[in-house]
């Protein structure tokens, strides 16, 4: 019993010591990204390797879930003989919701591994503490890069398979369900507001803040060799999936209550 | 150093220029292509709106030529009573006459208030910027329902007489004299149909 407390609280403890830590991270980040000078090459290198080189995988998942969310709602929508209004659902979820949340659980598995990954590598390497030797600065030289291109690269993916998602749910409703294509496409843009576009990208944005800052934060936490860094990339990967879901919750409520 | 030379920065290039030409099309195609259309402001006057909301279509002759802008409350000094202003944004080609009907309707049972412009006839003199028309207040629900009840209760007044057996129609559904009497008459018809044309028999009686 009394080891089952001390279990609890050192793992509140660690659950508090991993949001402070995070939250120093992001201090820190935020800081040296507006100190001169910002190595621009750096930045665009992993932009292609987020944002460039996600867009295949991106394009297929969000195609997938376009075809799925036509199936499944012409599945209810027939029985009320209302295939209009499939136009809608799939816009207005892939926009506002899939869009976003499905991007970011992609690169966050794609790419946030790799970034925790090679950061705890190089923390494993001591390659870490020569940066700070050479009077580079880790934060600086590692996170700036990775967060700049991660929350840049993600409203972009998000256009993408918002397009994407779209076309997939016209594929199915005018090949499959015969709905006229002019009209699939009136109904879409019509449902849409510019309120959904936004928010999304908004929510992007910030999961690929979330994606960098827990990657990098599990990266340089690495301890012990080859093995800490395969258990910091799971937990980076895990960590960051809980925190995307939780987050977009939060935005969805804000914008559901606030801002409706 | 310079920028714009290596392959790399190509590829990210094509990627954010297709990224940002994604984001003008959704733009544009939301946002309606009203850009480039050009319009103009007109006012509709009521007393009651019943719900119409920014953003509502405004139909002319049963065509979407525009939406309502805004809806302001317009305080009159002399007469005190608030009324509202729906300012209505048009396309510069449509032409509203000054005898226009204007109304707001409801699409379907249930469905989203637009606002209705009927054109009249006079198409001489029409609408310019800025200019009000007085509107046609919709009857609102609760009066139509006010109504409903007290014919439902007339209704139900008469009904409960007649199943009584009180008045004409009551005596004629619920009193069988009638019946009866017909039933005599067509019995004795029947049996001396010479009765139909024998009319002047009775009257050397009375004499």
């Amino acid at each position: 019993m009394r080891d089952l407390f001390i279990n609890l609280g050192q793992k509140f403890l660690a659950f508090l010591y991993f949001f402070g830590g995070l939250g120093s991270l992001v201090a820190q980040t935020f800081r040296w990204t507006f100190i001169p000078p910002l190595k621009k090459e750096r930045v665009f290198e992993q932009a292609k390797k987020a944002g460039y080189d996600s867009l295949p995988i991106v394009s297929l998942i969000a195609l997938f879930i376009g075809v799925i969310m036509a199936l499944q709602t012409a599945y209810q929508m027939q029985r009320l003989g209302s295939e209009m209004y499939i136009a809608s659902i799939v816009a207005l979820s892939m926009v506002r919701e899939l869009g976003p949340v499905i991007t970011a659980l992609v690169v966050a598995g794609r790419v946030g591994a790799a970034i925790a990954a090679e950061i705890g590598t190089m923390q494993v390497t001591e390659q870490v503490d020569a940066l700070q030797t050479l009077a580079a600065n880790p934060v600086k030289y590692l996170v700036v890069p990775r967060l700049l291109a991660l929350s840049l690269m993600l409203p972009v993916l998000t256009l993408y398979s918002n397009i994407i998602g779209i076309l997939g749910g016209y594929l199915i409703c005018v090949y499959k369900l015969g709905i006229a294509s002019s009209m699939y496409l009136q109904i879409t843009f019509d449902s849409l507001l510019f309120k959904d576009l936004f928010t999304g990208l908004l929510k992007a944005l910030f999961f690929g803040m979330i994606i960098a800052f827990v990657s990098c934060y599990e990266g340089f936490n690495v301890e012990g060799g080859a093995e800490g860094v395969g258990k910091a990339t799971t937990r980076a990967v895990v960590t960051t999936f809980i925190l995307i879901i939780a987050a977009d919750c939060i935005f969805t409520a804000f914008f559901y209550f606030i801002f409706p | 150093m310079i920028f714009g030379k290596t392959k790399l920065e190509l590829k990210l290039g094509v990627f954010v220029f297709v990224g940002m030409v994604i984001l003008v099309l959704f733009i544009l195609l939301i946002g309606d292509f009203q850009t480039w259309t050009s319009g103009y402001e007109v006012n509709f006057l009521f007393n009651f709106v019943n719900g119409v909301k920014i953003g509502a279509p405004v139909r002319f002759s049963g065509v979407d030529v525009g939406e309502v802008k805004a809806i302001k409350f317009l305080l009159n000094p002399p007469e005190l009573k608030p009324k509202v202003q729906i300012v209505g944004w048009v396309k510069k080609e449509i032409k509203i006459p000054l005898d226009s009907t204007v109304w707001v309707n409801t699409l379907g049972l249930l469905g989203e208030k637009y606002i209705e412009v009927m054109p009249g006839e006079d198409f001489q003199n029409h609408l310019a910027k800025g200019e009000s028309l007085v509107g046609h207040d919709p009857i609102a629900m609760h009066e139509v329902a006010q109504l409903a009840k007290n014919i439902a209760g007339d209704l139900d007044e008469s009904l409960v007489k007649i199943k009584n057996g009180e008045g004409t129609i009551g005596k004629l559904l619920y009193d069988d004299t009638i019946y009866n009497e017909l039933e005599a008459l067509v019995k004795d018809v029947r049996r001396h149909p010479w009765k139909l044309f024998f009319k002047t028999k009775e009257k050397p009686e009375k004499k």
